[in-house]
């Protein structure tokens, strides 16, 4: 069964969390963005979009995205993070774009 | 009882295998051709595409089907019916803007060797009521005048998915597109008590920041054509015992959370849709109506939106049935059986392979919906049944499909204009006509591959 928006957006915030304790000594930016992305979800968490399947595929790849960065914190393999986290925040912003449903056709 | 459903496949190798030509060649396996007697007004049904949606029929298939109405004595045209407003910029929501839309997308009287005309009027008021008292939730239903008065109907569809529907087939070709204005309010559920659109969902004022913080307050306002909205300085205001379900405001809605719609007004929907193909049927009478079914380019959503995304399955063939349950069941069975498109909505969805329900998993705009809705109930009240018998229909020689101004050889078309009016230079260069190196290194430039 695929996840759902909701159920992205949950496992998003987990890895993000997770990710976060694993920077100990990393780069503040980087654990600004984490904290800011965390905030973002949770607040689109309240907002009906996350229960559209129109959420299911760009919530699939952003939780993907964040599992890829949660696994490169717990290695401590560093070197792939920015590139790993630049693609995070592409996909974020893809998401809260789509989330705005501008122009949207369900009939 | 089970229903015929005449059908060959996608690939093309020759004339006769296009696809033109074998919609033709299922039409006539099944038929349809004895339907019309001289001087019958034949209307065929399609939907002529939204404004920027590139997925739709290519006229070429009325036109062929334009052509055998003639041929059979018949007096075709090609239409289609206004829409419900149902977005913020919708382009077929009025017969002008329609017959805008329709011929930016080739339909018009030059392609199609008919009319094409707006079904259901101006407005979208030009109707014929029905009773309906089969009905599963509808007890009456408004059927565009057009499609009403014709002694025949072809329904020509464009097999795919959609938003709402789950399915965009036969059924829904004729219980939303044969419906007028009027008569999609009532089978989108307008005014419902229990099922209507403002009834179901669920209105959340409190994040609508209001006119002194939603910069977009104006734009919000204005979706609404029966003027039900009000944004106040810090909320809004929506008269919803006044709402028709028309649903141009959901764009503006939902992307501020200000709305939450349930699965049940589309359930309810897509019943009635069956209910309304129903109407139809009886609106032009028994054994008066036929379907053809191309399921080609087949969209997650309908040719009623306003883009075409990577198709999430390969061409499936062309279908025919006196029965539009059968029909479309058998649409539905074939996309079953087959492997979904990679690069698709199917791949994000994760239904790529054989055996998985493709469109209510990439369709619907909400989980929940099923992809036989539409067929469970046209069984229910009589509309057809999902039994059904596929038969292979085989190929017609190609003669049958030579270009049709002129079929003699080639040669006997043109050995003497070119004797009169030279195409080739034979005068030039020794005869060989043209000005070319003699020899070129041919390998060079057939084998350079950066991989």
């Amino acid at each position: 069964m695929i996840p759902k928006g909701i159920e992205n957006a949950d496992a998003i915030i987990e890895a993000c969390r997770l990710t976060l304790a694993g920077l100990d000594s990393a780069e503040p930016e980087w654990k600004e963005v984490l904290q800011s992305v965390i905030s973002a979800i949770e607040e689109l968490k309240t907002k009906f979009f996350l229960k559209t399947n129109l959420a299911i595929p760009i919530t699939n790849a952003c939780r993907k995205d964040a599992v890829d960065l949660q696994s490169l914190a717990e290695k401590q393999d560093l070197s792939g993070f920015p590139e790993a986290l630049a693609r995070f925040r592409g996909n974020i912003e893809k998401l809260f774009k789509q989330a705005n449903m501008e122009g949207i056709t369900i009939t | 009882m089970t229903a015929k459903v005449y059908y060959m496949d996608a690939r093309g190798s020759s004339p006769q295998t296009s696809m033109v030509a074998k919609m033709s060649t299922v039409f006539e396996a099944a038929g349809f051709d004895s339907l019309i007697k001289p001087g019958d007004v034949v209307a065929i049904k399609l939907h002529c595409g939204e404004w920027n949606n590139t997925a739709y029929l290519r006229p070429v298939y009325a036109r062929t089907l334009v052509d055998r109405v003639k041929a059979a004595g018949g007096r075709p045209f090609v239409c289609d019916t206004t829409t419900l407003p149902y977005n913020a910029s919708p382009s077929r929501c009025t017969e002008l803007d329609f017959m805008a839309t329709a011929e930016r997308n080739g339909y018009n009287a030059a392609t199609l060797g008919c009319p094409f005309i707006c079904a259901d009027g101006f407005i979208g008021t030009d109707d014929y009521r029905v009773d309906l008292p089969e009905g599963y939730i509808l007890k009456e239903a408004y059927i565009a005048r057009a499609i009403a008065a014709a002694d025949v109907l072809i329904a020509l569809t464009h097999f795919k998915g959609h938003p709402m529907g789950v399915i965009g087939g036969a059924i829904k070709n004729l219980g939303i597109g044969a419906q007028s204005k009027r008569g999609k309010f009532n089978v989108h559920m307008g005014g419902h008590p229990k099922y209507g659109f403002s009834t179901d969902c669920v209105f959340h004022p409190e994040n609508c920041k209001g006119r002194n913080g939603d910069k977009g307050w104006q734009m919000l306002e204005d979706s609404c054509p029966f003027g039900l909205i009000h944004v106040t300085d810090d909320s809004i205001e929506w008269q919803r015992d006044k709402c028709t379900s028309c649903i141009a405001c959901l764009g503006a809605m939902l992307g501020r959370g200000i709305v939450e719609l349930s699965a049940e007004h589309y359930q309810a929907t897509n019943a009635a849709i069956a209910d309304a193909c129903l109407a139809t049927t009886k609106a032009v009478g028994p054994g008066k109506v036929c379907y053809v079914n191309l399921a080609i380019d087949i969209s997650a959503s309908c040719d009623c939106v306003n883009f075409a995304d990577v198709p999430i399955l390969p061409h499936l063939g062309v279908f025919a049935s006196s029965d539009p349950v059968a029909i479309d069941k058998a649409c539905i069975d074939k996309a079953m059986e087959t492997a979904g498109i990679q690069g698709s909505k199917a791949e994000d969805m994760g239904v790529l392979e054989c055996g998985q329900r493709k469109f209510e998993t990439c369709s619907p705009f909400l989980a929940g919906l099923s992809e036989e809705t539409q067929l469970n109930t046209g069984e229910i009240i009589g509309l057809g049944t999902r039994k059904y018998e596929l038969l292979t229909v085989a190929e017609k020689k190609m003669a049958d499909f030579a270009f049709p101004p002129d079929p003699r050889p080639v040669g006997v078309r043109f050995r003497h204009i070119f004797a009169k009016h030279q195409p080739f230079p034979y005068d030039r260069h020794d005869g060989k006509g043209f000005l070319r190196e003699e020899e070129v290194d041919l390998e060079r430039v057939n084998t350079n591959y950066d991989d």
